[in-house]
């Protein structure tokens, strides 16, 4: 039981600490690979859970490794015309986004513990407030369209965590998934139009 | 099966894929507005039956069932709808002159009809996604060449956050219906409501968007987005308090639409006073304006909500005569840059700037100053302080532009001619204003259902 509880831990916190990462980290190509793993943590987590059925977990990891497989080509795209947008480093240090991410992480144990909703799992709402808090910090901070996409799938998964939990019908999960695909779409035409613009 | 509904929905879709491959060309501007305005006509010559599925709503032909989902039209849909692709073709041909507003019409039908499906779609719910949808693929109608990306990004970051809101909203409405009599539920749903609609309506600390959006896109499709986002709010929340009648009879709702409506309304005028640039102040007109349209329809009252569906109708003159004078003013000086164009070398353009901008802060004799005006001797003998406040507010949006008029030029760049279209729509525009302003009683008459849609919901205090 212990054992079960501590690699369910270990999950939650290796995908807290990647969606910290995606947050820290400047290289487009290291936040990226940080964001990729991210996904397929949280489609471990959620095949651990009970709430989800387990091939939506399944699901939600290929999602994850085709759109990072995306971002990567369009990256290299944009790389190739001009690749200051696509490095343009936040205002803040990453020793602070570090901090931050941290700093998230404990106050998304609390408001688990302050606002449970009693329908959803603790763990997987500690992921679904650590996510979204993250994300909106990346998208807030980074200057660059990638980045900010990055930060808004984030939000996206962490909601994802939790709605894959309470929610039954097949047609919504579907819709989610399309919301997700519809961002990431926007995300590489905002990322190459910018450079075109740059050019 | 409902076939004139299943056309009225795929329409928009089959159409956007026709005029894309156009859009380089003269031709899309007219094709989409035709397929917009006929989308409306459609609305009124198909003698839809009436049907009643649930005895207190009445629809318009039998509900469609696709996936297991019924989508409807009711009386009230119709006037919605009929308004937002009426205005959509008005934006579209204000885009017509200006290449670099292409993205906007196949972009424009695509959320239009996404739009059309999330309202008519039932459980809420499933709607949102579509509503969603829509909301996210207008950032691609704010790129055009030589935009700065600035205020898409902002844009689809306030979108995407918005739609997690109304999402979540959505699950926690239909939780307060399954678990009644658990507060945690109501107060979530109308925390949740109120957060999406900061987003979506730039409402303080969340503009900063719209006024890039205005600065920085593409005006026309700017313009667009924060039409369809706000007029389209308005419908959406509508469905909402029908879907769940509760909802309105929630002591935060009014509150909340209230609070919102004071704060676009004092925080742009004040905030506006710090800013340069027709563009931002473009923008921050804009938000005042629409701040006063949530203001009445969060007072509960009739005159309130008649005003506030009255105002749908004399905004969208004026912002579409915002975005024209922008584009025109881009076009003219190359970037987007503010105070570029001198009054002499574009007369034209500068009127309109000036003009609409009059528009939408309600300086008389523009037909907005009724609805001030109305909306002042409505509270004056309750909250005197405030009337004062937003009448002072509308001053000093005034001052911002008459400021931006009389901004001393400094070394003049190179400027291409003023577009020929400046003075053709210049006449006209301000020939419809003049029109607005001695028919607009006669013309917001059929807004009356819009209005009557919320007063029967019963929110009357």
């Amino acid at each position: 039981m212990l054992e079960a509880w501590n690699i369910h831990e270990l999950t939650i916190l290796t995908v807290v600490g990647l969606a910290g990462l995606v947050l820290a980290l400047d290289d487009w190509r290291g936040m990226l690979l940080a964001w990729a793993l991210m996904g397929v943590a949280g489609g471990v987590l959620l095949q651990q859970a009970t709430e989800a059925p387990r091939e939506l977990a399944g699901i939600q990891i290929m999602n994850s490794a085709l759109l990072a497989l995306l971002f990567y080509l369009a990256g290299r795209r944009a790389r190739t015309t001009i690749s200051r947008t696509l490095t343009a480093r936040p205002a803040v240090h990453w020793r602070f986004r570090a901090l931050a991410a941290i700093f998230l992480y404990f106050l998304a144990r609390m408001m688990a513990i302050r606002f449970p909703l009693p329908i959803a799992s603790p763990s997987l709402l500690i992921v679904t407030y650590a996510l979204i808090g993250i994300g909106l910090l990346i998208a807030t901070l980074s200057r660059s369209p990638l980045k900010a996409g990055l930060g808004i799938l984030t939000m996206l998964n962490g909601y994802q965590v939790f709605y894959l939990s309470v929610q039954d019908s097949l047609l919504a999960i579907g819709l989610m998934a399309g919301m997700n695909l519809l961002v990431a779409f926007l995300i590489v035409a905002l990322t190459l139009v910018r450079q075109e613009v740059s050019a | 099966m409902n076939f004139p509904l299943l056309i009225l929905l795929a329409v928009p879709f089959l159409a956007a894929p026709v005029i894309y491959p156009l859009r380089r060309t003269p031709l899309a501007a007219p094709f989409a507005a035709a397929v917009a305005l006929a989308l409306v006509g459609f609305l009124w010559i198909v003698p839809w039956p009436l049907a009643t599925t649930r005895p207190d709503q009445a629809t318009l032909g039998a509900p469609l069932v696709l996936l297991g989902r019924s989508v409807r039209l009711t009386e009230t849909d119709r006037w919605a709808l009929s308004t937002l692709w009426g205005c959509a073709a008005l934006m579209f041909l204000a885009a017509w002159p200006f290449r670099f507003e292409r993205r906007l019409y196949p972009i424009g039908l695509a959320a239009g009809g996404l739009w059309t499906i999330g309202l008519l779609l039932r459980p809420i719910s499933l709607g949102t996604f579509f509503i969603g949808s829509a909301a996210l693929l207008l950032a691609l109608t704010l790129l055009g060449e030589g935009h700065g990306m600035e205020g898409a990004t902002q844009y689809l970051i306030a979108a995407s956050l918005g739609f997690l809101a109304w999402v979540m909203a959505a699950w926690a409405a239909e939780q307060t219906t399954l678990n009644p009599g658990q507060p945690l539920w109501t107060t979530l749903t109308i925390m949740l409501i109120e957060i999406a609609l900061i987003l979506w309506l730039g409402v303080w600390p969340a503009y900063r968007w719209v006024l890039l959006l205005f600065a920085e896109g593409a005006p026309v499709g700017a313009a667009f987005t924060v039409f369809l986002l706000n007029y389209g709010t308005w419908f959406w929340l509508l469905a909402w308090a029908q879907e769940f009648p509760w909802l309105p009879q929630l002591p935060g709702w009014s509150a909340g639409l209230q609070a919102m409506g004071i704060l676009m309304m004092l925080s742009s005028a004040v905030l506006a006073l710090a800013e340069r640039g027709w563009g931002i102040i473009g923008g921050y007109a804009w938000l005042a304006s629409s701040g006063l349209s949530w203001l009445a329809l969060g007072l509960g009252t009739v005159e309130g909500i008649h005003l506030s569906a009255w105002t749908l109708w004399i905004r969208i003159v004026a912002l579409v005569g915002l975005a024209f004078g922008l584009a025109a003013h881009r076009r003219m000086s190359g970037s987007t840059e503010s105070g570029r164009v001198p009054l002499d070398r574009g007369p034209w353009v500068i009127a309109l700037l000036l003009g609409s901008g009059m528009a939408l802060i309600d300086v008389p004799p523009f037909p907005g100053f009724t609805a001030r005006w109305a909306l002042t001797r409505l509270l004056l003998p309750s909250h005197p302080f405030l009337s004062l406040a937003w009448i002072g507010g509308a001053g000093l949006l005034g001052w911002a532009l008459l400021r931006e008029l009389l901004r001393p030029q400094g070394e003049i760049l190179p400027l291409r001619p003023m577009p020929r279209s400046a003075v053709w729509f210049g006449i006209a525009w301000w020939t419809a204003e003049l029109l607005l302003l001695l028919t607009s009683p006669w013309l917001s008459l059929p807004l009356r259902s819009l209005a009557n849609a919320w007063i029967q919901l019963g929110l009357l205090e």
